[in-house]
């Protein structure tokens, strides 16, 4: 036990004087929560150019309505305080000059109300609005065409309310009729008067207890997670670089078995990550006031589960690669795309479900899915142990298939 | 010249002989694209998604709220209890659930605030589109009750206010009185037909970016690795100026990165159909200018650190960085205006401009010009750092 921990020592002491790998193991993952956090931050607040053009210019007043249907549509656009912190919107004179910006990319979409939309709507004939969008901003021209839809939305009620109204009293009261300016009136005002369809609202039924996450909450979870897996790249360096300069030979002769040499040597990546974990978590929750949840205990386990897996890819990595160029190779695409399936840049929840499952293919997404049960919902340890007894297999595995390795190349 | 080239061949047959590095350089990347590519493609696969719903109500009202999840293209309701449904969405099953209280339908008929609940998951896309999908529904359903509360009130009760609200729900059906119609604007009309820019195309460009980026990061330390084992040194006592030798390690880089672009691309064209060759001329200036500044910047880095080591580990962290601020994980006009200047700060970010003029918006060589012009400076300056700090020995 004494040799382990002196091999596990020994390390530590090379790479604390490493000056590099203490940079990119606790300097750049502060670095990139802080990016992440203000980029992603200003997700809700960005200024998407959109367009709006008005080629209505009609004058046929709803019946009911003080402005043509189509000025209604415009100003509502353009006095939302919603719509202002998300879109830039601009009047347009023309469709060609909406199309030209969007040509060039100056704009993610545009409206176009069509000519004869003001008629259109007043007589209650189907109409079009229609939305201009760029390719190469298709998230943005998407969210600018659900905008127009909603808009539609109103319009369509005021059209349905009109022609309901009308049609039944017709069939079944035709005396009623007498008073149809009237009526039809008010079936307009009853759908578009201020807070007319708040009749039924859509209410955000917060799952009970659980806290919202803003992006730099989220990103400094996965950004730590994501680093916690350099150690498995500094790990392999060292055990190849001691084969390359034969000090692992002349460790071999001592009297410590193989197995002690290795295990000290995987303790020291271990323990390397504890405190690179330690570090982080103290500066992204007092610095940066990342959320990471009340329960401290389960958290601080699932990183030592995270770091068992980590060791266990160092072993393999060692094993695979003979040369450090190798290793560096392997190692950095298998963190990346570790981080990237696991989560790490963006959450795996915005994609389609079915790829969703490729995220327990990712040592980073299963500490991500323990590490944000605990931030978001209060888990502890009776509820995240899943991700805890994962990343053990995983680790075994690794270490299993990497002694294999080592054992059947030598 | 042939002794250049012979050098640049070495760093890609190295790379070839290695198996481990083969799958970092074709099979990973392919992997990655792939999956997201395939992910984001989606969209008209036929998959759809389960929205888990508890109708607690069961009446013509709360069913409204069921076929409009029915109706949006891309979803399908599950019906589901308000606990299992809930369930789902707190194990992280599902991004949310829909619930329909009991007494909604009374609440509608009585002119009484009605309200339908979603459970969802704050940070996820696909909980928010369905979010609007129910929020159209509702706007539909009050719509209907306020029109049926007038006619009632005109026919004195002689129909039945559900008989109503579905004369008033049939008419949104099969188009609403108001529509929306989309149109998507090329910048070549006469290419427009072949431009059909899948959803996963700004994958196929970020990936091709960023895996040009790393993979040239990374080749770059092969010039290290060659002057620790020794045979730099070995190829100075060679009758080679240093300036060849320079050349060659450069272009070796180059190659590398070359080969990468050039299957990510084929991938991304043959695969999932992304027009990358609907212009191939400022394609691949661009791709060419890209190659160029990555190499170059890789070969600065090398000229920065000390060791190998050093180099393989900021590899990933400095082309992960360019990759995030230059846009290539995710679309950058999504970002604040802030982030969008400091996108044009990183090569990346000018790659995935002029990518994405061409490739996606269908603009001509007058999109790529400026993008190449930063692109190319970036690899002269970097270049000529790189090369007259690297040591050799």
């Amino acid at each position: 036990m004494a040799r382990l921990w002196h091999i596990a020592v020994k390390d530590l002491q090379v790479w604390r004087r490493d000056f590099t790998a203490m940079g990119i193991l606790l300097g750049m993952p502060l670095v990139l929560i802080f990016i992440l956090g203000s980029a992603l931050g200003g997700a809700m607040e960005s200024n998407i150019k959109v367009g709006v053009v008005d080629l209505s210019r009609g004058h046929a007043t709803a019946a009911g309505g003080e402005k043509p249907p189509s000025d209604e549509l415009v100003s509502g656009m353009l006095e939302s305080k919603r719509l202002a912190d998300l879109f830039d919107i601009q009047q347009l004179p023309s469709e060609r000059i909406a199309r030209t910006l969007i040509r060039e990319g100056k704009l993610a979409a545009a409206l176009v109300i069509p000519a004869g939309f003001d008629e259109d709507v007043a007589s209650g004939r189907a109409v079009n609005l229609v939305v201009l969008k760029d390719p190469g901003s298709q998230t943005a021209s998407g969210i600018w065409e659900s905008v127009v839809n909603a808009f539609a939305t109103q319009f369509s009620a005021a059209s349905v309310s009109v022609r309901t109204v009308v049609e039944t009293v017709q069939r079944g009261n035709p005396l009623a009729m007498r008073g149809a300016g009237a009526l039809v009136a008010r079936a307009v005002e009853a759908v578009t008067a201020e807070d007319a369809l708040d009749g039924v609202s859509v209410v955000d039924a917060r799952a009970k207890g659980v806290t919202p996450v803003t992006p730099i909450d989220y990103y400094g979870l996965s950004m730590v997670a994501m680093f916690l897996m350099f150690g498995a790249m500094f790990g392999a360096f060292s055990t190849i670089k001691e084969n390359r300069e034969q000090t692992m030979n002349r460790l071999l002769t001592t009297p410590s078995p193989r197995a002690v040499i290795v295990g000290g040597k995987m303790l020291s990546v271990f323990m390397l990550g504890m405190v690179q974990f330690a570090i982080l978590y103290l500066c992204t929750r007092f610095m940066f006031g990342v959320e990471w949840g009340r329960n401290l205990g389960a958290t601080v386990v699932l990183a030592a589960a995270q770091m068992a897996a980590v060791t266990g890819l160092a072993t393999l990595i060692a094993a695979f690669a003979r040369t450090e160029r190798a290793a560096g190779g392997i190692g950095s695409l298998i963190v990346q795309i570790q981080a990237l399936l696991g989560g790490a840049f963006f959450s795996i929840s915005t994609l389609p479900q079915w790829v969703q499952p490729v995220r327990y293919f990712s040592v980073v997404g299963w500490a991500m899915e323990g590490w944000s049960a605990i931030q978001t919902r209060g888990a502890g340890l009776a509820e995240v142990w899943p991700s805890i007894v994962a990343l053990l297999i995983i680790a075994a595995v690794l270490f299993g298939v990497g002694v294999w390795r080592t054992e059947a190349s030598r | 010249m042939r002794r250049i080239l012979a050098m640049a061949g070495l760093n890609l047959t190295q790379i070839l002989r290695d198996r481990s590095e083969l799958m970092g350089l074709i099979g990973l990347p392919l992997l990655l694209t792939a999956v997201f590519g395939a992910a984001f493609g989606a969209g008209d696969t036929g998959r759809e998604m389960k929205v888990p719903v508890a109708d607690l109500d069961g009446s013509v009202y709360s069913e409204r709220v069921v076929t409009a999840i029915d109706d949006a293209k891309g979803y399908s309701p599950q019906r589901l209890s308000e606990w299992a449904a809930r369930k789902l969405v707190a194990d992280g099953e599902a991004p949310v659930a829909v619930i329909v209280p009991k007494g909604f339908g009374e609440r509608i008929e009585d002119d009484v605030k009605a309200r339908i609940y979603v459970v969802r998951d704050p940070g996820s896309a696909n909980a928010q589109a369905v979010v609007q999908i129910i929020d159209g529904a509702a706007t539909r359903i009050a719509a209907n009750a306020e029109a049926s509360r007038i006619a009632e009130g005109a026919l004195g009760g002689t129909e039945e206010f559900a008989h109503l609200f579905t004369y008033a729900d049939d008419l949104w059906s099969p188009d609403p009185p108001v529509g929306v119609e989309s149109r998507v604007v090329a910048a070549s009309t006469a290419r427009a037909n072949e431009l059909k820019a899948p959803p996963n195309t700004q994958y196929s460009l970020g990936f091709t970016v960023f895996f040009v980026m790393m993979i040239a990061l990374s080749s770059a330390g092969g010039i290290l690795e060659e002057r620790e084992l020794g045979t730099l040194s070995r190829l100075l006592a060679a009758p080679l100026h240093r300036a060849q030798i320079l050349a060659g390690k450069t272009l070796g880089v180059a190659l590398v990165a070359s080969v990468e672009a050039a299957m990510l691309v084929g991938f991304g064209a043959f695969v999932f159909g992304v027009p990358w060759g609907s212009d191939p001329l400022p394609v691949a200036m661009l791709l060419f200018s890209l190659i160029a500044a990555a190499t170059g910047i890789g070969v600065m880095l090398s000229a920065m650190v000390r060791t190998r080591d050093q180099l393989a580990a900021l590899t990933p962290i400095v082309s992960t960085a360019l990759a995030m601020l230059g846009g290539c994980y995710w679309p950058i006009e999504i970002t604040s205006p802030f982030m969008q200047k400091i996108a044009l700060l990183t090569p990346t970010g000018w790659a995935m401009r002029g990518l994405k003029d061409v490739v996606a918006r269908g603009m001509g060589i007058e999109a790529v010009l400026v993008p190449c012009a930063v692109l190319l400076g970036v690899a002269v300056v970097t270049l000529a750092v790189g090369t007259t700090r690297l040591r050799l020995e």
